[in-house]
């Protein structure tokens, strides 16, 4: 296993630049998430990693070696496809042996790296079978062992359980994650499904437009988003995200926005007319009051029923909130009721979308 | 189609039909003649016919010839044109697209009449008159333009997927071409390769051309021999000779096609 780091990297495309200036550290045996929706350069960035494309500006390195003009033969890493890209050849079997036999291995030491890998997931009687014999769900598997057999200094996954139905992707990635942990090889791994990468990250780099928005643990991004996009990309259902104005009335200030407003206290660092965004997260929009909460009345716009918990849309003036409860006392559509907003879950974001850090004293009830 | 016209219509298709028909009934039932004649029709059941060509030295060594020139050729075709085409899929460079169409003039240039006259120069020059290896290059270079434009087509519908896996797997580009290229192309190849053979198979101006010797002669000169020998067309051993010419052709179309399909826009399933 091996760190690896990422400098100043920029890749263009000859339309577009997929990536600029990134900088990234993964620790050894992390397993490290790259999020974000299609287009933000992820994939790109597992690529270059890969060797599968040349930076055009930036060092990578893996481990302590500057690989960034190796060929990927060249730099002991191991790829987890989004499509498998089993060789329909082939069979399982040589599939999975490709990387030793083409590396020269003696064939009963490859027989018996297949075999010991085959059974670690389950594909033990499948290995003289061709890929389009096998289900979806054994195909990622024996995407997976390809890699593994290898022995790799990192894994590089892209989208790999995007393909699988619904269930089969709850079981499959924790599966992957254990097998991540027993081995404790480096995983860098791409998604666009955040709630994957919430559940599977030890720390995650959220991109948007070849940028880097944050990099931190997944309980750091949820709770302290640096800026608005991860504050909206990050959740489900997505944060409430209220555009409006700061007025400042002498000594102290308020946030506005249409009928909805709160009172700020004095150190929030904006000036007297800045555009100011302000976040609240579903599941801090509460029915019942509680201690230090601010009440409003808002009007019942729609309600969604999942089984255990509600989702309601509800409106104060023009500005429009999500609510999300368990299960207990509820509103009804059309209804007006009174809702409570726990001021000490509030996220503020200054005119340029970047988070304002503010403890709970930062707003009052107003 | 509809009323008035449509029983003149398939009365015309059928004359042509039969029109076209008459000939292939001739040269499957005349060999089965000891009277042979110009009548589609066994007029005396006998296997004397294919005695008099199995007896014939020249007919067999030439059936032996047009093995080895389409078969040599079919093999070069099916080599440099899978490398070809594969590297003008996967590369980009200035020009490339001009090449590509050009490849499909070239074709018909080298083994046309008019190119006879160069080619025999060339050949002589190199010391290739009168062998087999001359007129296996000049097939070769005839039918490998044709050959590296439907690759091509071919190798661009092959995913890189495969490729890239391949890579980062640890291949190197000759790696590459060998396992993952190649193999994928089967289809397209054993297009090419009957192709190849049945042009080949055919083909009268290059070897008689460049080929001075009796022996190294193939059937599609020698059975010229058949009708000059006294003179008179000893039809009954010619339509023998050239049913049993028709075979090989037959064979390797049946057993491609089983082995391997004809699949040109098929895809790769799995």
């Amino acid at each position: 296993m091996a760190e690896v780091k990422l400098e100043g990297v920029n890749k263009r495309f000859v339309d577009h630049t997929a990536l600029s200036g990134i900088s990234l550290e993964i620790a050894e045996g992390e397993f490290f998430t790259l999020l974000g929706p299609s287009g933000c350069g992820k994939t790109t960035a597992l690529r270059l990693v890969a060797g599968l494309e040349l930076a055009d500006q930036g060092r990578i390195w893996i481990g302590d070696r500057d690989v960034t003009l190796l060929a990927p033969a060249q730099r002991r890493v191991a790829m987890v496809f989004q499509n498998y890209a089993l060789y329909p050849h082939m069979s399982i079997a040589e599939n999975i042996s490709y990387p030793l036999r083409i590396r020269k291995m003696p064939k009963d030491r490859i027989q018996d790296k297949v075999n010991s890998v085959a059974d670690k997931l389950y594909l033990g009687g499948l290995l003289d079978r061709m890929p389009s014999q096998v289900s979806g769900g054994q195909q990622q598997r024996v995407a997976v062992a390809r890699a593994m057999v290898q022995d790799p200094l990192v894994y590089l996954f892209d989208e790999p359980l995007s393909n699988l139905d619904a269930r089969l992707r709850l079981e499959a990635r924790r599966f992957l994650k254990r097998i991540q942990r027993e081995t404790g090889i480096t995983a860098i791994y791409v998604t666009h499904d955040q709630t994957e990468a919430m559940a599977m990250s030890d720390r995650v780099a959220v991109l948007n437009d070849g940028r880097l928005m944050q990099v931190a643990s997944p309980e750091k991004i949820y709770a302290e988003p640096a800026n608005v996009f991860v504050a909206g990309f990050v959740g489900s259902p997505p944060m409430n995200l209220i555009e409006g104005k700061v007025e400042k009335e002498g000594l102290g200030s308020r946030f506005f926005a249409g009928e909805f407003s709160v009172e700020l206290k004095d150190n929030i660092p904006l000036e007297n007319g800045a555009n100011m965004t302000l976040g609240i997260r579903p599941e801090h929009v509460f029915f019942e009051p509680g201690e230090g909460f601010l009440r409003y009345e808002a009007l019942i716009d729609d309600v969604e029923q999942l089984g255990s918990e509600m989702i309601f849309s509800l409106s104060i003036g023009e500005v429009v909130l999500l609510s999300r409860v368990w299960k207990g006392h509820a509103p009804n559509t059309g209804e007006r009721a009174e809702i409570y907003l726990d001021p000490s879950a509030f996220h503020v974001f200054d005119d340029k979308g970047n988070r304002i850090p503010c403890g709970s004293l930062g707003i009052s009830r107003g | 189609m509809r009323g008035k016209g449509r029983p003149f219509i398939l009365l015309a298709l059928a004359l042509i039909g039969i029109f076209f028909l008459l000939p292939m009934l001739w040269l499957v039932l005349t060999p089965f003649s000891a009277e042979p004649t110009l009548a589609v029709k066994v007029a005396q059941p006998s296997l004397n016919n294919f005695h008099e060509v199995a007896k014939n030295r020249t007919a067999l060594i030439a059936f032996k010839n047009s093995i080895i020139l389409s078969a040599g050729s079919m093999f070069l075709v099916v080599l440099f044109g899978s490398l070809a085409a594969y590297a003008l899929s996967r590369t980009r460079f200035a020009g490339r697209d001009t090449i590509l169409s050009m490849l499909l003039l070239f074709s018909s240039v080298v083994t046309g009449v008019a190119a006879m006259v160069p080619i025999y120069t060339l050949n002589s020059r190199l010391h290739l008159i009168d062998t087999h290896i001359g007129v296996i290059l000049i097939f070769t270079a005839g039918f490998l333009p044709t050959a590296i434009f439907i690759l091509k087509d071919f190798m661009d519908g092959i995913p890189r997927s495969y490729e890239e896996a391949a890579l980062v797997d640890g291949s190197s580009s000759i790696n590459l071409f060998r396992h993952v290229a190649f193999p994928l192309a089967r289809q397209g190849l054993a297009v090419i390769a009957v192709l190849t053979f049945v042009n080949t198979w055919s083909n009268f101006l290059v070897p008689f051309v460049l080929i001075r010797s009796n022996e190294k002669l193939p059937i599609a000169v020698a059975i010229y021999q058949f009708f000059t020998e006294v003179g008179i067309p000893r039809i009954g051993v010619i339509a023998a000779y050239s049913l049993l010419y028709t075979l090989p052709v037959l064979v390797i179309y049946f057993w491609i096609s089983r082995r391997y399909g004809f699949g040109f826009f098929g895809g790769i399933k799995g």
